[in-house]
Formats: C-alpha cells, structure tokens, sequence
C-alpha cells in the first residue's frame, strides 16, 4: 500500500511538472511547428532564393529564436519587396543578438520597424547591430550593479532593466554614467532594485531627449535616487525640467535648481526668498494710496507692444 | 518653506501620493499644524466662493469692432503662407463601432508578452487611449512595439466624423513606442505624447508608459 | 482580466467628452476647457485674414479674463476695457504666439501686463478712484433658496473679500485669483506669471496667510 502511494505521488507530481513545463514552453514560444516551411512555400521568391532564406531561418530556429518569429519577419520582409540577400543579412542580425545570449526582443522589435517603415535593410542591419552592442554594454553593466548589491524583485525586472539601460546609452548616455547611475541605486539601501535602475535609466534617457546633457540627466535622476524619491517624483522631473525650460532657462540651469530642489527637499523657493524681501509686507489700510512696484513683464512668449 | 507647508500646499491641490499623505496625516497630530490647515481650507473656501465676474452681452462683438482689417497684399499673403502655423486637417473618414471590437479581439489574440511580469500582473493591464487629429484622411493605423510594427492591425475609428481618429488598447505594464500610419504612406509622430524617442532611422517614436500595479509595500 | 482606470495620450477636449466618447481619465495636469491644435487652427485662419475666427477664442476665454481683470483692478467697468483690450492686443501679435503655451496662458499674461500698466499710472490703490468703495457688485446669483439675510451676508463677505484683495501686494493678489477664483494649475500659472512652480506655490501660500489677516481686519467692525 505504502509503495502504491508513492507511486502515485510521484505520478502525479510527474504529470504536475510535466504540464508545468508544457505551459510555460507554449506562454514562451507560441509557434506552431512548420510555420517557417508554410510561410516560405507561399513567399513570392525563386526558388534559389528560397534555398537561401531558409538556410538563415533555420539557423536563426536553432540558435532559439522563436519560430514564429522567423516566418513573421520573412513573411513581411518578402511583402516589402526586401531581397533575398537583403533578408538574410536582416535574419543575421537577430541570430548574432541571440547567440550572444542578448534579450533578442528588442533587435527583433527594430528589425521589424525598419521593414515596417521601409527603412533600406543595410540601414535597419546597422541601426540593430547598433543596438545589440548597445545591449551587451548593458548586459554587463547590470550583471555588475547586481554583483553591487541591486536585486530584482520579480521576473523579467533584470531583463526589463537592461533594455532600458541599453536604451538610455542608445540616446547618448555614456555607459560610465550608466555605472555611476547604478551606484546610486544601489547606494538607496532598500530601494536598491532593478525596477529602480530601469526607471532611473529611462528618466535619464528622457531628459536627454529634452535637451539636457549626458551627465546633467544622470546627475538629476541620480540625486533622486539617492534620496529615494517615488517612481512617481522620478517620473514627474521631466516635467519639472519642462516647466524649467518653459520659463526661459537654460537646460543646465533647470537641472541645476532641480537637483539643489531634490538634495534640499524644498521647492524652488529658495530664490524666492532671496528676491522678496521688500515686499512681503501687506499694505496697510491707513498706506492703502502707496501703490507697490509692478513687476517686470515675463520673458518668456512675450507679446508685442 | 517648511515641509509641512509644502504637504498643505500639495494637500490644497490634491496632489499628494500616498506617502505624502501619510506624512502630511502625521503632521498634523499637531495642533498648530491643524489650526494652520484650517485656516487655510477655509480661505481656500471663501475664495472659491466668489461668483466670477461675467462680462457684458456684446463683450466678443464689440472685441470684434475693435479688430483692424487684416487685408493682405499679395507679398503680405505669400509671407502668411509661408510662415502661418498649420494644421494637418484631412477628410472625415468613416469608421465602425464594432472594428474597435475587432481591433480589441485581434489584440488580445496577437499582444505579445512585451515584459515577462509575474502572472499577478500579467493579468493586470490598462486601458490606453490613443488620438490623432487627422481631418481628410481616409484611414489611421496604429503601429508599435506592442504589436510588432505591423500597419494594418489596429485601426483608430473616427466615430465622429470630424477626423479625430482613436482607438483605445489594453496595454501590459511596459513602455511602448508607437507611431501613426495615415493613409498607408504617412508615418505620423504623436504630437501628444508623454516622452519621444529618435528611433535610429530619422523619425521620432512617441513612448507611452505603463505602470505596473503597486504589490506589496507599493513604490519601488 | 483586471482593467484599470482608462488613461489617454492627449487632453481630452471639451467637445468630444459631450459627443458621448467613453470618458478618459485626463492627466491632473490636463486643461479640459480648450484644445491646443484646435486653437492654432483657429489662429491659422485669424492670420489668413478671418477676422471672425477669433470670436471663438474671445467666447471661449473672455470670462476669465474678465474676472481676472476685475479681481485685479476692483473695477468690472473699466476691467471690460481691460479686458476687451488684453483681447485686441492678443490678436495684434498673434504672429507672435508660437502655440507653446495655451492661448488663455497667453492672453492671461497680456491682460495682467494691462493691469500693471493701469495701477502704475493710477498710482494708487485699486479702490482711490472706484466709484464703489466695496469694490465690484457681487454677482448675481440664481435663486437657490438664499434668505434677504443669507443675501446681505454673502454680500458684506464678498465685499470685505475685495477691500482685502485690494490691499494685498500686487505678485500675491494675482496668484491667489489665478489659483483660487479663476482655477489654474500651478504650472499653468508659472507660465502666465513667467516664474517656477516652486516659486507659485510659495507665494499662494503667503497670500492665503496675508490675505485671511486682511480680510479679519476688513470685516472687524469700525
């Protein structure tokens, strides 16, 4: 009896793992066996050109890249008149990205950009080898702020955080301010997580979009990491650098009187402070006819006169 | 400006996290902190009183009147044409309820798992609506990272005729770049988006976040 | 499948929430009365010659700025003057607005720039030369059930709000009427005003506190 009940314990917890395993093989990779023969026999390619194709699809299968996958960029690259040689380079791309154990996702996503904006291919195959390089500079650069202490709480946040950091580089942030980004989440005790450098590397990769230099970004959102800001301060500094430079200021200078406002915990006031003095005071009633200094008028969008 | 001002200042606004509140509650165990407040709600309350003061009848005819002619010579025009800001305004289009349920039903079939998340929140996930004004045009599409660039899957609706084109999506936690396809040929960045990026080939993405659902303590 | 709160990438204007759209939960940051690139369309056509074109924008904005104006002078009959001419000065220099702000930020800065220039030449108080010296009537009201003495009570408030409003430095009055009569946000006000939103914050909070002593001392009998 006693050996019966193990048997079927273990059976059943066979048959759990087992469908376990099914599962997540089929959330991970929704392809459907021979699709890549299927799109490739009703592609409107020579027969020659077929023999190509395939050859790289097939690599491209073997090397992990999903199935589906492969068909769909084949399928969209023959409907855009793209060469067969043309595709194949295309293809090549996305297999050196996997076989260098990058996420593939994202080369993929920008391949099928380029294609879908009928981007020349020798374009598109040099704006993603860009990006897989950018990819590995930040694969490293997480594996060394994890070594550093920053952890990640859930699945996918490593991943999720190395796009992102590659993504900001993409955008013109050195990898070194990257790295110095890294140091400050990590430096944030218990907010030392990947959900916390992704953030901060897609804050700073938005503020360098809006004008703002490499290390002035870095800086800013570094000071409010450090401070252990809420992802939703992190994510209003862009509009407080846009409300800076709509006031007429210069991009340093907002990110100057940002960062001196996140080290402070205080708003902008402290110019306020220093400019009015004078008149702070009410009128009085029996002063009511001595009428205050109007201001200048604003600088910024100023009308005609 | 103490802290506390700054909370009571966000607090008057209703600005504050849940944090800040949490913090802003704490001060005001204080007596002080709550006299201010009070104070402070109650000339909000008296200012917010105050009916507006409403302009007479004719205020926009006589505003009018006073308006020079704005003949144009023809240099003067030419120069207008020139340097008028534009807006690009296309044909009303028609479109139909039930493509946005098609749209939505294709979608849930072909998202991809943009970023693996938990199962909790993957399951989670927010409606985004997305708007272009194009007057004239006879389609809009969608295209992003959310659906794998492809311009002839979810279409946006004009439901009103007059060439406001949107469709609304259930987006994942993740951030997502887009752009519109007008007409099949005319790839068009949102010019209301939250933050762009060059996508390396000479044109600007839009990008959209989606935050993922607060688990646990909350903020990371 | 959890759906949350539904979001937009645009602020949603006036007109197609009433056409029945779905409802969009609008950034906080959003305005709802006026949509941007329906505006420059708007100005687009003024420029081409149809004059006509900018009655929308004057209906649109002419009640804030109106009030504005008054709140600022304490006169409602000079301040449609004012105001009428915050509104011909706008269209004037139409050429000069880049659309980078709202136009109500805009005509919202001429029409305070107006304001500056008259209390300069006054050079008194708003209230010397007004031929009330409880400031502007009070608006009339529709009939809510509001008593004869509810009635001459709000009234001697308002007053007593307008003698305080008079009295406070010009920089703190016009926050606390951008902020508090008339509704800005505090970035939109930053951009009228030309100053950081820091700085808008700081002040609306010191003119709550001048302005609540004022308006004790206004309304403590003689």
């Amino acid at each position: 009896m006693v050996t019966r009940r193990f048997v079927g314990i273990a059976v059943l917890v066979a048959m759990a793992g087992g469908a376990l395993f099914v599962s997540h093989a089929i959330a991970q990779e929704p392809s459907k066996p021979g699709e890549l023969s299927r799109t490739l026999e009703a592609a409107n390619l020579s027969p020659e050109s077929k023999v190509l194709v395939r050859a790289k699809g097939v690599e491209a299968v073997r090397a992990g890249v999903a199935e589906g996958d492969v068909a769909g960029l084949i399928q969209r690259g023959v409907g855009r008149g793209i060469q067969p040689a043309e595709l194949v380079s295309l293809l090549d791309v996305v297999v050196r990205a996997k076989r260098q154990d990058l996420p593939v996702g994202p080369v993929l996503d920008k391949v099928k950009e380029g294609v879908a904006k009928r981007v020349p291919p020798a374009r598109i195959v040099e704006v993603a080898s860009r990006l897989s390089g950018e990819l590995a500079t930040s694969r490293d650069l997480v594996h060394r702020a994890e070594r550093e202490g920053i952890r990640a709480e859930a699945a996918g946040e490593r991943q999720r955080a190395t796009e992102a950091v590659a993504s900001a580089i993409g955008r013109g942030v050195p990898p070194h301010e990257m790295t110095d980004l890294s140091r400050q989440v990590a430096r944030s005790g218990e907010r030392a997580t990947m959900s916390r450098l992704e953030l901060g590397a897609q804050v700073t990769g938005d503020l360098v979009s809006m004008g703002l230099s490499p290390h002035d970004a870095s800086q800013t959102v570094g000071a409010a990491l450090s401070r252990g800001l809420s992802r939703r301060d992190i994510e209003g500094l862009r509009e407080r650098l846009g409300q800076e430079l709509k006031s007429g200021g210069s991009a340093e200078d907002g990110a100057k009187r940002l960062r001196e406002a996140i080290r402070s915990e205080r708003p902008e006031d402290r110019g306020e402070r220093g400019q009015d003095k004078r008149s702070d005071k009410p009128e009085k009633a029996e002063k009511v006819e001595k009428m205050e200094k109007p201001e200048k008028p604003s600088k910024v969008e100023r009308p005609g006169r | 400006m103490t802290r506390f001002e700054e909370l009571l200042e966000g607090k008057l606004a209703g600005e504050l996290s849940p944090d800040e509140n949490q913090e802003f509650a704490a001060l005001l165990v204080l007596a002080e902190n709550r006299r201010a407040f009070e104070r402070h709600q109650q000339t909000v309350a008296l200012l917010t009183s105050v009916e507006r003061q409403v302009p007479s009848s004719s205020f926009t005819e006589d505003v009018l009147a006073r308006l020079p002619d704005r003949k144009s010579r023809p240099l003067e025009k030419l120069w207008e044409f020139l340097w008028a800001p534009r807006v690009v305004r296309w044909n009303v289009a028609t479109a139909l309820a039930l493509g946005l349920v098609l749209v939505v039903a294709v979608l849930a079939r072909t998202l991809p798992s943009q970023s693996p998340v938990s199962s909790e929140m993957r399951s989670v996930v927010t409606l985004f609506r997305f708007t272009l004004d194009a007057p004239g045009a006879q389609q809009v599409f969608l295209a992003g990272d959310f659906n794998g660039w492809r311009t002839d899957e979810i279409s946006l609706a004009d439901a009103t005729g007059r060439g406001r084109f949107s469709v609304t999506l259930p987006l994942k936690p993740g951030r997502y770049a887009y752009m519109f396809v007008v007409d099949e040929a005319t790839w068009v960045t949102d010019p209301r988006a939250e933050a762009y990026r060059d996508d390396g080939f000479g044109n600007k993405n839009a990008l959209v976040d989606v935050e993922a659902p607060t688990v646990g303590n909350g903020d990371t | 499948m959890v759906v949350e709160a539904l979001r937009c990438n645009s602020t949603v204007s006036g007109a197609s929430k009433e056409q029945g759209s779905t409802g969009c939960e609008v950034p906080s940051h959003a305005r709802l009365e006026s949509d941007p690139v329906d505006e420059q369309a708007i100005i687009a056509r003024c420029l081409a010659g149809e004059g006509r074109a900018y009655a929308v924008l004057v209906e649109r904005h002419k009640v804030l700025v109106h009030d504005l104006v008054s709140r600022m002078l304490g006169d409602s009959v000079e301040a449609e003057d004012i105001a009428q001419d915050a509104f011909v000065k706008a269209y004037l220099s139409l050429r000069d607005f880049r659309g980078e702000s709202r136009f109500s930020t805009w005509v919202c800065r001429i029409a305070l720039n107006r304001c500056k220039d008259v209390l300069r030449k006054r050079g008194r108080a708003p209230w010397a030369r007004s031929r009330r010296e409880d400031g502007p009537e009070p608006a009339e009201v529709a009939d809510d059930g509001e008593t004869p003495v509810d009635s001459l009570e709000r009234c001697e408030r308002e007053a007593a709000l307008h003698r305080a409003l008079a009295r406070l430095p010009v920089k703190y009055r016009e926050v606390i009427v951008l902020r508090h009569i008339e509704g800005m946000e505090f970035h939109e006000i930053g951009r009228v005003l030309g100053i950081a939103v820091g700085a808008v914050k700081v002040r609306a909070f010191r003119a709550r506190e001048m302005l609540r002593s004022l308006v004790q001392s206004e309304e403590a009998p003689r």
